[in-house]
């Protein structure tokens, strides 16, 4: 059986290889040999289109086949692949276009997965490391007063994975129009009453933008809020695609389109557009919008890139807990669990201290 | 002439004043506004705040005064008189003639009860008795209230004010304190918790795009703006002791109070 998955392995010794975070070059961990991207996309090219070819071939048949152990929604959802250094059988989403063996650890490819999908443009290559990324959680516990003593204590990371998300990029030049009710007053006194005077104002705005490269993750897996907390990436680190990137990742492609996706950019910029336009709105007491905003895209376009997510799992009292670490820059993102009594804790302790400091206070400045 | 009239108007009363001198407190009712039953509960009124706050009260009442002669200039010269208050002296006037009211206080008890301000948180009370011709229960309200702004005074270390709000002499002051601190103690305790709770979560929506604007992009291509109308409110001014009917005062550097119509 031909092989439906490409394990990059070295050319010299047949060792599998890693790309290392940080490194321009895939090294071989065993002979040290250094491959170039270029050198090592172009090796394996060939391998990858038969790789995929022998995927499609064996889809075809599995499929006219039909397991009765599957539903059918379940089959459309996960798909075998053979390991091509082990030959065992990997079953993985529809969307996982890198992973690695279960059986030898192998980081494997599964070439098929990118057809009849956009080819990613670019990628921010991994910087942090795992140890790197266990080392960040263990910062993210610290000063949080409110975790559970038994969190921590007890505390070792299920499950780390790194992972390359498909993101949207958009750059888009706008026309934006907004209307806002402005009002200035103006307070006059006599001897019996206080007037006040308010003038109301009708101020429209036509303002020319531009946004550069705003993030939509592509994965409908992936939590939005998750993705878009681990912001900013840095895009002077952006290197063209090559799948030699991957290696030793896990890897998703998009399952949720640029037009989708770009709905979501849509919002932000329309909020940021507004608030560029009501800068200019000057002299008034008070500013309002008056309706919405209109936001013309006059230029854009749309970049796919894959960018860097450490992915860490721990488990508390049987709830599992997620947290994602910027594989480029280490911002770590996550939602902790609050100890109960700690927090009615601090909430009397705060309570009691803080009427003590003001209480007194009071006594000695007002007698 | 003014003055030759007032002293002799004091001059006949001291010697009722100077009689009564070992028999504090004074109450002098030329206007026979009071039953005897009445007199005596005002007495009791009176003595009980000499009793707890050593601050003796006179309450006289005149059938008239002549029109040159202000009743508060009339009621400091009947406290020139009395001197027995080892905290205080106080005279409440009523003029019935011109329908005026005073409460004249001498230095000591001027530290006690604020000018007037104190004497219209005691008026506010006295007042509306006065205005409906009960006037045993207004003298009894006289003395009750100045006992409450001796009791506030001897908890809090200086007078009430008009700031402090609410009532004096009921042990408001420190409740009020209390119940202050507690407030603003539940208001930090809120932010302190709300913090805590925040820093345990980092993850939510982006709310803008702005770390994505091109600097340097922006150009405003139309602004207009259009006057649209104007909106007048008048609002009355809160008129300072609005209600507490004290709107004249004959202080002076031995003298405080102050006095109204009723």
């Amino acid at each position: 059986m031909a092989d439906t998955s490409v394990n990059y392995t070295c050319p010299s010794c047949n060792a599998p290889l890693s790309f290392k975070p940080g490194a321009s070059k895939v090294s071989c961990e065993y002979c040290g040999a250094q491959i170039d991207m270029q050198a090592m996309e172009e090796m394996f090219a060939e391998k990858e289109a038969a790789a995929a070819a022998a995927q499609a071939a064996k889809e075809s048949k599995w499929q006219t086949g039909g397991s009765e152990a599957w539903e059918a929604e379940e089959a459309a959802m996960m798909t075998a692949f053979t390991c091509s250094s082990c030959g065992a059988e990997i079953v993985a989403d529809r969307n996982t276009m890198a992973t690695e063996c279960c059986y030898c650890g192998n980081p494997t490819m599964l070439p098929n997965r990118f057809e009849g999908m956009a080819r990613p443009d670019l990628v921010i290559p991994f910087k942090k490391t795992k140890e790197e990324a266990v080392a960040a959680l263990k910062d993210f516990y610290k000063g949080k007063r409110l975790l559970p003593d038994a969190f921590t204590a007890n505390n070792r990371v299920e499950d780390i994975q790194p992972m390359y998300v498909p993101f949207w990029l958009f750059d888009v030049a706008v026309e934006a129009d907004a209307t806002y009710r402005a009002s200035n007053t103006e307070t006059t006194s006599t001897a019996d009453e206080i007037i006040t005077h308010t003038s109301y104002y009708r101020c429209t705005r036509t303002g020319q933008m531009k946004f550069e490269r705003i993030p939509v993750d592509g994965s409908e897996k992936m939590d939005d809020a998750f993705m878009e907390s681990i912001e900013p990436f840095d895009y002077s680190e952006l290197v063209p695609f090559t799948p030699a990137y991957m290696t030793g990742y896990l890897a998703d492609k998009y399952d949720v389109d640029a037009e989708r996706a770009g709905r979501r950019a849509d919002e932000r910029l329309e909020t940021s557009a507004e608030g560029k336009l009501r800068e200019t709105v000057t002299g008034y007491d008070h500013v309002e919008i008056d309706g919405g905003t209109t936001v013309l895209k006059e230029d854009n376009a749309v970049k796919y890139v894959l960018a860097p997510v450490w992915i860490l799992t721990t488990k508390y009292e049987g709830k599992p807990y997620t947290f994602m670490l910027n594989g480029q820059t280490g911002k770590m993102v996550g939602s902790l669990p609050i100890d109960k009594g700690k927090l009615m804790k601090y909430t009397v302790g705060t309570m009691a201290a803080s009427f003590a400091v003001i209480f007194a206070l009071a006594q000695v400045i007002f007698g | 002439m003014k003055k030759r009239y007032i002293l002799c108007l004091a001059l006949a009363i001291m010697l009722i004043f100077m009689s009564a001198a070992l028999a504090n407190p004074i109450i002098f009712d030329d206007a026979k506004l009071l039953t005897e039953s009445e007199k005596q509960e005002v007495q009791t009124a009176l003595q009980k705040v000499a009793d707890n706050y050593q601050v003796d009260i006179a309450v006289v009442t005149l059938s008239s005064l002549p029109a040159n002669v202000a009743t508060g200039d009339y009621a400091n010269t009947l406290l020139d008189q009395i001197n027995s208050g080892e905290k205080g002296n106080m005279v409440f006037l009523l003029n019935m003639g011109e329908r005026d009211f005073y409460v004249a206080t001498d230095n000591k008890l001027r530290n006690i009860i604020y000018e007037t301000e104190g004497v219209a948180y005691m008026s506010e009370a006295f007042l509306p008795k006065l205005k409906s011709q009960d006037y045993a229960d207004a003298f009894v309200l006289v003395a009750q209230k100045t006992g409450e702004l001796c009791n506030f005074y001897a908890e809090n270390g200086r007078p009430w004010r008009q700031e402090d709000g609410g009532a004096a002499g009921d042990g408001s002051g420190l409740l009020t304190d209390v119940l202050t601190a507690l407030i603003l103690a539940g208001g930090v305790t809120f932010l302190v918790r709300s913090a805590l709770i925040a820093s345990m979560k980092n993850v939510r929506m982006a709310s803008n795009a702005n770390a994505y604007f091109s600097d340097g992009s922006f150009r405003l291509s139309a602004e207009k703006d259009t006057y649209l109308y104007t909106d007048i409110s008048r609002k009355p001014k809160r008129r300072e002791k609005e209600g507490s009917g004290v709107t004249t005062t004959s202080s002076d550097d031995r003298h405080g109070g102050g006095g109204g119509k009723f």
